[in-house]
């Protein structure tokens, strides 16, 4: 029986962004085969699609289709090189229409293939069909990829400086509603899908997205309609407003692409980090890419929490001693020849090897200096459960750590830093917003700090009890494999069929409200909830389960939430579902975007 | 036992308190009835009636991994086909438990169980398989509607080019050379010039005229723009620029033809003659001109040579089977079109640094060395074998030359031509022998003599091919 199941996964009915994309690359870059030495060609992008396609493709994978030279529309000190043929992917922005005519009336290549990462609008193909006195473009297409795809499951907008708006509170900046809805409309196209629009009532941004996709679909029908092939029943769009769930980007996360994330930041245009800063690093060092379709260790370890990890990444230097010890001792020819056979793999693991030593050795440092283990424990033990009950424990701990007290037998501590401690204490603040006894304001008098003291009324204005969803799909301080009442018993059976069988783990109790709300959808038990309005019409039968879901956050999602979602997929067969948002968040980020809007608010 | 894992850290951090009801603590408390832990989220069961209560509830709508198949599916179809009147397929469970699937080929896919779902279309094909709208034909339509409005006028205006041309030509050919004062009386004459009164700002850059921005004539559409240099709105392009791009391809004219015209560019490039144009003439009449002989000339450029160069030896390189090296030729070929690369490589590098190249041409070059050197190492094994398997056959036909002709000392050779002698002479005296036996009916004693007469011509014949010809002096 298993073997059945095997073949079935193999049949590749995932949802993977990769192998989309992939796809998109193949038709466009598609080579000649009989015309060989004709194929040479340049490949032009603008500011967006070179990200685009720098996160799901390399330099050699290009030339593999014979793309010799890559270059940006904006670059105008490019030569003329009126042998080579050339192939733009551009997003069809207005600007870049204008750039692209005014490239095509002075053309600097010998001819042209058009490629649109989203829908044209017809005076802009008008526009581009006008300059064209030379009639060298042969070809202009419409391809589907206005998003940024960073795990198999995971993407997000492509330009989006603050997805919290400063104008208002609840309202969008004009540029980052457009960009979310291309980036939702192209996602959808790609993806085949025909989706229900849901989101949630208490957002007004949400009900704003929601619209504006509704609106491309309907304005696009004809498009919609042709997609094929055909599915019998609907995917599902869910439109979510990060402002329900504060906790999660605020909490710690253990595992390794989260911890990556948190500590040194992933950079969302090319899945980089930047590691320059320190001392004595190697030049190939300095950035690394985070890419799991290029990286076999990441690609195993990426979903792995920090225990697992230490023993994987053990296993990878035994393997890697092993190898070179083989060729550290070359005493015949025969040797020799196999280690200069090999030197090219050799010289990649190693260096992926100090790559993944460099960000775990950087990782553990940061760990221990900032004292995360002490600190994450009481996050997990204060957010893990509804119950205020502790809360005279808790304040205390807290008091600990703001105000640096030493340990109880007398040692002193490593202070902690700023950022930390206000993040500890909007947890508490989100935690305890409506218990009576609450010493919000005692603490924050006593820190008697303006970053304290400004920030947390913002935090609880932007994401506090009144601002949320109430009620049983409001949770935010959920346990993994929660205990209490019957309606935590259906996140429990939940989180332990997703989650390892019969562990527990003090760092990793806390369950994001995503998971209790997408268990929701997959199970058909969203009916009648007023939580999750549809946008126009919706014929979906109201008890039938989704087996294909897009979620949407907006103001940014978790890696820790992409995790998430990667084990749902992987644990079920017959779901699929993709994770995005307007950027991906981590606590420092999380709360300088809200401090940078609030502050008009 | 359950395990607690504290994310490597073993150093105590304080316990959590944890769910005691639903799962055992470390050891101490097993549960009672093992018998009955759900297979799927492994909840211990008082009863196998809790049990199953329990996975109808709770577990039906999910199939999880841990669910043998069959029953996933058996009780799947089962309630959907008796509950749903949309069934996909059907299944009919025996009393094995196996199930057997029935296809019917209408109703809700996403109903069905795993099996089916994955091989219907609209599952397992949206993936895959992106869509693209190709909107060539739309834009080729908005080009000629285009088109169409312009190439009439475009057509005057190439006329017009076509005649300064003819007049070149013509009045070169009679005198043999033309003043300044012929050409702007015939460039004048070239059309009607815009009445200047009217305007008032170049209708390119929209400046207003001025006492420093004056009004110009374009000589060949007869508007008036203003001549502001750096603007470009009109210039004066030099008649000798004119007559190259006009002039027809040296290829479909005669020699005489081409040799007439030599003479009147030699005249044209020492008498700086020119025609004032405006921006928009320029690009109607000129562009795609120059354009075409742009493509052409660096269609055949050092750099396009360097990579068709690439391209051949690859592609043969690729035509040659691989995996097996057949004969010495073959190899040979491999070794040297191996040889050939390595060659272009070293002579990119030198173009490299020898010619002045702008920033575009050294990327490319870049890239083409990045490729050869990377396709010359991933296919280096082969190379290597190929080039073994060539000194292999190198030595083998050494050694052969050189066991051919095998050289003995002069010691050697006076031994062993002595022993031949005596080999010889013994070989007479046993055939003597031999013969006698044979008169007296000795037959018993032939038999020896027969196989020692053998030994002897063995070691004999073995003696006379290793002196060879030596063998007698």
């Amino acid at each position: 029986m298993n073997s059945v199941m095997t073949t079935a996964r193999d049949l590749s009915t995932e949802m993977d962004l990769y192998k989309v994309a992939q796809n998109y690359i193949e038709k466009m870059l598609a080579v000649d085969a009989d015309n060989d030495d004709k194929n040479i060609r340049v490949l032009l992008l603008d500011e967006n699609t070179a990200s685009i396609i720098s996160l799901v493709s390399t330099q050699s994978d290009l030339l593999k289709k014979e793309i010799y030279l890559v270059d940006r529309l904006e670059n105008e000190n490019r030569d003329k090189l009126r042998n080579l043929k050339c192939i733009c992917f551009l997003k069809p922005s207005d600007l870049t229409v204008t750039r692209l005519s005014q490239e095509i009336s002075n053309p600097k290549y010998s001819s042209y293939e058009i490629y649109f990462n989203n829908i044209i609008f017809k005076s802009r193909l008008e526009r581009l069909a006008e300059s064209d006195d030379l009639e060298i473009v042969n070809k202009v297409v419409e391809v589907f990829q206005d998003y940024y795809v960073l795990n198999k499951s995971l993407f997000t907008c492509t330009n989006i400086m603050n997805p919290v708006s400063a104008s208002g509170i609840q309202t969008w900046d004009p540029l980052s509603l457009e960009s979310s809805t291309e980036c939702l409309t192209s996602l959808i196209l790609s993806l085949n899908m025909k989706p229900v629009i849901k989101y949630e009532s208490n957002s007004k941004m949400a009900s704003k997205l929601a619209n504006a996709l509704n609106y491309e679909m309907t304005s696009n029908s004809p498009l919609f309609e042709q997609l094929s092939p055909k599915r019998d029943t609907a995917p599902l769009v869910l439109i979510m407003d990060r402002k329900n769930d504060p906790v999660t980007p605020l909490l710690f996360p253990w595992t390794y692409q989260s911890m990556i994330n948190e500590l040194l930041g992933i950079n969302n245009s090319n899945n980089s980090v930047d590691l320059s800063y320190l001392p004595n690093i190697g030049e190939e060092l300095r950035t690394v890419i985070m890419n799991e379709t290029q990286d076999p260790f990441y690609a195993r370890s990426m979903y792995m929490n920090f225990g697992d990890l230490s023993t994987l990444l053990k296993q990878y230097v035994d393997d890697y001693k092993v190898k070179t010890k083989t060729n550290s001792n070359i005493s015949s020819i025969k040797d020799m020849k196999f280690f200069l056979e090999n030197y090219p793999e050799y010289k990649k693991m190693s260096l992926n090897l100090s790559k993944h030593m460099l960000l775990t050795s950087e990782i553990d440092k940061q760990i221990n200096t900032q004292r995360v283990w002490e600190t994450s424990e009481f996050e997990q033990t204060m957010c893990s459960n509804a119950d205020i009950s502790h809360h005279e424990n808790d304040v205390s701990e807290l008091e600990s750590f703001l105000f640096d007290s030493k340990r109880p037998d007398g040692t002193p501590t490593n202070p902690l830093s700023e950022e930390i401690k206000l993040k500890l204490l909007s947890l508490y603040a989100l935690k305890y917003e409506t218990y009576p006894n609450n010493r919000l304001n005692v603490l924050l008098k006593r820190l008697n700090n303006p970053t304290f003291s400004n920030f947390i009324p913002i935090l609880l204005k932007y994401a506090g009890q009144k601002s949320r969803i109430t009620g049983e799909d409001g949770g935010i301080f959920n346990k993994l494999g929660g205990t209490v009442g019957a309606a935590n018993q259906v996140a429990a059976l939940f989180s332990n069929i997703s989650g390892n069988n019969n562990t527990e783990n003090a760092f990793m109790q806390h369950q994001p409200r995503i998971a209790n709300v997408l268990d929701k959808f997959i199970k058909g038990k969203h009916a009648f909830n007023n939580n999750f309005v549809s946008v126009g019409k919706d014929n979906t039968d109201s008890k039938m389960p989704f087996r294909e879901i897009v979620v949407f956050v907006i103001g940014g999602v978790c890696y820790e939430e992409a995790r998430l979602i990667e084990e749902l997929n992987k644990n079920h067969d017959g779901i699929r579902i993709v994770l995005g948002g307007t950027q991906t968040l981590n606590s420092k980020l999380f709360i300088d975007n809200l401090r940078e809007a609030g502050s008009n608010w | 036992m359950s395990k607690r894992r504290v994310l490597g850290k073993s150093d105590g951090s304080p316990a959590i308190p944890r769910p005691s009801t639903l799962l055992p603590q470390n050891g101490q408390a097993k549960p009672q009835n093992e018998d009955f832990i759900c297979p799927m989220c492994n909840l211990p069961m008082k009863s196998l009636a809790q049990l199953n209560h329990h996975v109808d509830s709770l577990h039906l709508n999910i199939p999880s991994q841990d669910t043998p198949l069959d029953r996933k599916i058996s009780k799947n179809h089962d309630k959907r086909a008796t509950s749903s009147s949309l069934p996909g397929s059907t299944v009919s469970t025996t009393r094995s438990g196996q199930p057997q699937h029935k296809r019917v080929d209408n109703g809700i896919w996403s109903k069905c169980c795993l099996q089916c779902l994955n091989d219907f279309d609209g599952w397992n094909g949206v993936i895959g398989n992106a869509p693209l709208v190709d909107k060539t034909d739309d834009f080729n339509r908005m080009r000629k509607t285009k088109r169409e409005e312009e190439s009439l006028r475009n057509l005057v205006l190439e006329r017009r080019v076509q005649k300064v041309f003819n007049w070149i030509v013509e009045t070169f050919n009679s005198s043999g050379r033309f003043s300044e004062s012929e050409l702007r009386a015939f460039e004048n004459q070239l059309t009607d010039w815009q009445d200047g009164h009217s305007v008032s700002e170049c209708p390119i850059c929209h400046t207003d005229f001025g006492f420093f921005i004056r009004k110009h004539h374009c000589r060949i559409c007869g508007d008036i723009v203003c001549g502001d240099l750096r603007k470009g709105c009109s210039m004066v392009i030099p008649l000798g620029i004119i007559f190259d791009l006009i002039k027809p391809d040296e290829n479909t004219t005669s020699k005489n033809q081409n040799g007439e015209y030599e003479k009147i560019e030699h005249f044209l490039k020492k008498d700086m003659f020119g025609v004032r144009v405006c921006s928009n003439c320029k690009r109607r009449v000129f562009n795609k001109r120059v354009f075409e002989i742009d493509k052409l000339k660096c269609e055949n450029g050092e750099f396009m040579r360097s990579y068709k160069m690439w391209k051949m030896i690859s592609n043969k390189i690729q035509t040659e089977n691989m995996t097996e090296i057949k004969n010495d030729e073959e190899n040979a070929m491999l070794v040297s079109l191996f040889t050939r690369l390595d060659k272009l490589a070293k002579q990119i590098q030198n173009i490299k640094s020898e010619s002045q190249l702008s920033i575009d041409e050294l990327k490319l070059y870049n890239t083409l060395e990045y490729a050869i050197v990377n396709y010359v190492q991933a296919k280096l094994p082969i190379l290597r074998k190929a080039q073994e398997e060539k000194l292999a056959r190198e030595r083998e036909v050494l050694q052969e030359l050189i066991n051919g002709k095998p050289k003995l000392s002069m010691r050697d050779l006076r031994e062993k031509r002595e022993k031949l002698m005596v080999l010889n002479e013994q070989k007479f005296v046993v055939e003597s022998m031999y013969q006698d036996f044979k008169k007296q009916r000795r037959f018993d004693d032939l038999k020896a003599l027969d196989s020692n007469l053998e030994d002897i011509e063995r070691e004999i014949q073995q003696l006379t091919e290793e002196l060879g010809d030596e063998a007698f002096h």
